[in-house]
């Protein structure tokens, strides 16, 4: 589906008008500014590099309604369609703090989601290991009975997939793997709901969990592991690997010095793992509002500096930098773009048709006015959308401009 | 069929009496065809094997580090710190050293170098990181677990180097550690249970599978276990030396600081195994008698109490430990009188060179090189803003890259 329909475009005016966030479909059609990253990621990421074992990370840079979750469901478009299971993660300080890897784990677990068709994104999909192990079941089930075979036959073909999955780092990721999917094909839920609660990493739970020969916890220690198998795992179920989006959404609460220690310290770590490739198949993208997180004087503060910084200006598509900020060399101008995209989503939405001289007035006048918040709390491109929208109501329903008052 | 969930894992039906239920996939005579995505292809191209090892060394050095196994083809500018490298690999006298550099200088760099160097000259070499949290030194199996999974050794007239079970396998159909109170249960048939056990897979102190593994002694997870692992380390460094006629077991150690960045408690427990490692390597006769007397922290868990810290003299460990400038190495350096080496950033040649060989790897790896005048230009602009060897490096890459998109604009342009 790349033909925007009413339905859709109207689902996305509701949800910017009233959020100012993209919605998981309808990002694509407007769109604004992404083309130099997204081209390199493809092209010399996604379509090769990783595929071919290769891993990579990318600090990804952009104020609070900058744009990061518009860039990051773009890239996972990109990455579903070329074969790659997604991981959108929001790390929130309750949920996933990035000094628990054990909760970062499970939140990656939680989120996977192999690639998806826009009918499926617009008709409501389940997140999660467990929804992902049945999908893949029924993706073989189906390709058993495409060759002709049933009953026996077939069982046997299911448990010769199964079995075929090994190499995998952690032993009791990938038993608990196969033990899944034969609990699925035995029709044991029970067996399979608890399996798939430890690949989450909510509990271990000897007497429940040994019985399938999983054996370790997952906890701060092993969550590294844990992520490794998991793509190791991906990779031989027949994906090209795992891209993981990390969503820094929320602002971190004060956190001790321990924790603020072991949060850039696992950063480290995730940055040295892709730069040695042990995460083979994995491409890293860690959004933050900014990078203050890295002024610190201490040597974990220097190290991943080193890691993290760029020397030159100017913008590199293939940098470990994605700077949001970069993209834009004129404000207005930027905005006016994404202005005349949403106003074309916003006739099929609605139906109507605008004078090109009264849209073109409200979209630069609330371009204006949102490039003067720039420096604001709310970023100015969130401030945009939204007022764009408002102000698209007005002009479709009182047939004039609005004024920036009318706006405020 | 109303809708389908889980990518058709169950479709919802709604029957002739109409009720509606969830049925899987596997119930129905009749399944809804499979909604895949478009995709632009189902498997990426084969790899060129030389341009994707220098893809993946950009890529690492953009990051500011040089993938593990592509060390030894980007080594510059350190001839006298692996000549005394190379010496300490022959030196009877010292078995610990010191790689003491600040961030960013290359000491995992020279780690790596060692590793392959020490593989080249017939020793055994097992390398961990150490890390606060997936392996940090209170967690002595979760250290010896890394190792054992690193382990390497030179097998005679063989290109690739053997793995852990093929070098016990060996040293136990040769007669040696049959007196070893773990190795030597794997001396009759070992089944997976057993391989898993003794290479710490699991945290359980034994399989918990069968039975049948109740004999087996406990392998603790506990921090205070330092004489559990010691004596295993020590007993493949031994049978490296005597039995197959190695030149013992390199244990490499990066970010050994990893031991200051735990709390005061752990940071206790973790000095204490790396101390009672160094010990052990250095053939301290205190090391090799019951663990009560060895000084150190042990494992004081029935069996486990009796087991000594060093298998047999000469233990043939050797132990590289790289370190940022912390507290500890004056306290560590005390008890173990290592060999100290430390790193200062690359002279002006090595860079030059270090540059030259940047532009090779990128044109290789992008199929972009610049005319030797542009290169020249490039460089000054490099050293100039780059900093020690991994900005330096950093920079260099970025700075091709920016030409690379930078559409043929004039360099003080591009890299202002």
């Amino acid at each position: 589906m790349s033909e925007l329909t009413q339905a859709v475009a109207r689902r996305i005016i509701d949800t910017v008008g009233a959020h100012g966030v993209p919605p998981e479909y309808g990002f694509q059609f407007f769109s604004v500014g992404f083309e130099p990253y997204l081209a390199i990621i493809e092209d010399e990421y996604l379509s090769s590099f990783i595929p071919q074992g290769g891993s990579a990370f990318k600090l990804v840079i952009g104020m609070y309604g900058g744009g990061k979750t518009h860039l990051l469901y773009s890239i996972r478009d990109v990455a579903w369609k070329h074969n790659f299971v997604v991981s959108y993660v929001t790390l929130s300080p309750g949920e996933s703090p990035f000094h628990r890897l054990d909760l970062v784990y499970g939140a990656i677990a939680r989120g996977i989601l192999p690639p998806l068709t826009p009918e499926e994104l617009l008709s409501g999909f389940e997140y999660g290991m467990a929804s992902f192990l049945r999908g893949w079941y029924a993706m073989k089930f189906q390709e058993c009975r495409s060759k002709g075979l049933s009953g026996e036959a077939l069982y046997s073909e299911l448990e010769a997939d199964v079995e075929r999955l090994s190499g995998v780092e952690s032993l009791s990721f990938l038993r608990a793997i196969k033990a899944s999917l034969r609990a699925l094909a035995q029709r044991r839920e029970d067996d399979f709901e608890n399996i798939c609660q430890w690949l989450t990493g909510e509990s271990y739970d000897r007497k429940t969990h040994s019985r399938h020969g999983i054996l370790q916890r997952i906890d701060r220690s092993t969550a590294f592991t844990m992520i490794r198998s998991l793509v190791q795992c991906l990779r031989q179920m027949g994906y090209n690997g795992l891209v993981v989006l990390l969503d820094e959404a929320e602002r971190v609460p004060s956190l001790s010095t321990r924790q603020r220690d072991q949060h850039l310290s696992n950063l480290r770590e995730v940055i040295d793992a892709c730069g040695h490739t042990s995460f083979q198949g994995a491409m890293i993208f860690y959004a933050v509002p900014d990078d203050n997180f890295l002024e610190g004087r201490t040597q974990i503060y220097e190290a991943l500096k080193q890691r993290l910084d760029t020397v030159f200006g100017g913008l590199n598509p293939a940098g470990v930098r994605i700077n949001l900020e970069s993209v834009v060399s004129d404000p207005v101008e930027f905005l006016v773009s994404i202005g005349q995209k949403l106003a074309e989503v916003y006739r099929v939405a609605y139906g109507c048709q605008f004078r090109d001289e009264h849209l073109a007035a409200t979209i630069t006048n609330v371009a204006g006015f949102a490039a003067d918040q720039r420096y604001a709390d709310e970023g100015y491109k969130r401030l945009f959308v939204k007022t764009i929208v408002r102000a698209l109501h007005h002009l479709r329903q009182k047939g004039v401009p609005p004024s920036v008052d009318d706006l405020r | 069929m109303l809708r389908t969930r889980h990518r058709g894992f169950e479709s919802l039906v709604e029957f002739a009496d109409g009720r509606k239920r969830w049925v899987r996939v596997d119930e129905l005579s009749d399944v809804p065809p499979l909604m895949l995505p478009a995709r632009v292809s189902a498997s990426p191209r084969e790899p060129d094997d030389e341009s994707f090892r220098h893809r993946r060394m950009i890529e690492a050095f953009r990051l500011g580090v040089v993938p593990y196994d592509l060390v030894d083809e980007f080594t510059f500018g350190r001839d006298s710190e692996t000549r005394v490298l190379r010496d300490w690999l022959g030196d009877g006298q010292h078995q610990v050293c010191f790689l003491v550099g600040a961030y960013g200088v290359g000491k995992s760099h020279l780690v790596q170098y060692v590793r392959g160097r020490a593989l080249r000259e017939g020793f055994a070499v097992a390398a961990v990181d150490m890390d606060p949290s997936e392996t940090p030194f209170h967690k002595p199996k979760r250290v010896y677990a890394s190792l054992i999974q690193s382990f390497r050794y030179p097998r005679h007239g063989e290109q690739q180097p053997g793995g852990f079970r093929e070098f016990l396998r060996e040293v136990l159909s040769r007669g040696g550690l049959l007196d070893h109170e773990y190795f030597q249960h794997l001396a009759r048939s070992a089944d997976e249970c057993l391989w898993e056990w003794i290479e710490a897979r699991e945290s359980t102190p034994r399989p918990v599978a069968d039975v049948n593994y109740r004999q087996l002694p406990s392998l603790y997870d506990f921090t205070t276990a330092a004489n559990i692992y010691c004596y295993l380390l020590s007993a493949l460094g031994w049978a490296a030396l005597q039995v197959m006629d190695l030149k013992g077991l390199l244990l490499l150690i990066d970010e050994a600081e990893a031991a200051t960045q735990v709390g005061y408690g752990y940071q206790s427990k973790g000095l204490n195994f790396l101390q009672a490692l160094m010990r052990t390597a250095a053939n301290d006769p205190k090391m090799a008698g019951p663990p009560l007397r060895s000084g150190f922290d042990y494992c004081s868990m029935g069996y486990a109490s009796e087991i000594p810290f060093l298998y047999r003299d000469p233990s043939g460990l050797k132990v590289v430990c790289a370190f940022t400038p912390v507290w500890l190495l004056d306290y560590l350096s005390k008890s173990a009188t290592p060999l100290r080496l430390d790193l200062e950033p690359l002279g002006e040649q090595a860079l030059k060179g270090l540059f030259e060989e940047i532009c090779l790897i990128y044109d290789s790896a992008y199929g972009f090189l610049e005319k030797d005048p542009i290169v020249d230009l490039i460089y000054r602009r490099v050293k100039d803003r780059g900093g020690r060897t991994r900005m330096f490096v950093k920079a260099a890459v970025e700075a091709l890259d920016l030409m690379r998109f930078g559409q043929r604009r004039p360099v003080a342009e591009v890299l202002a």
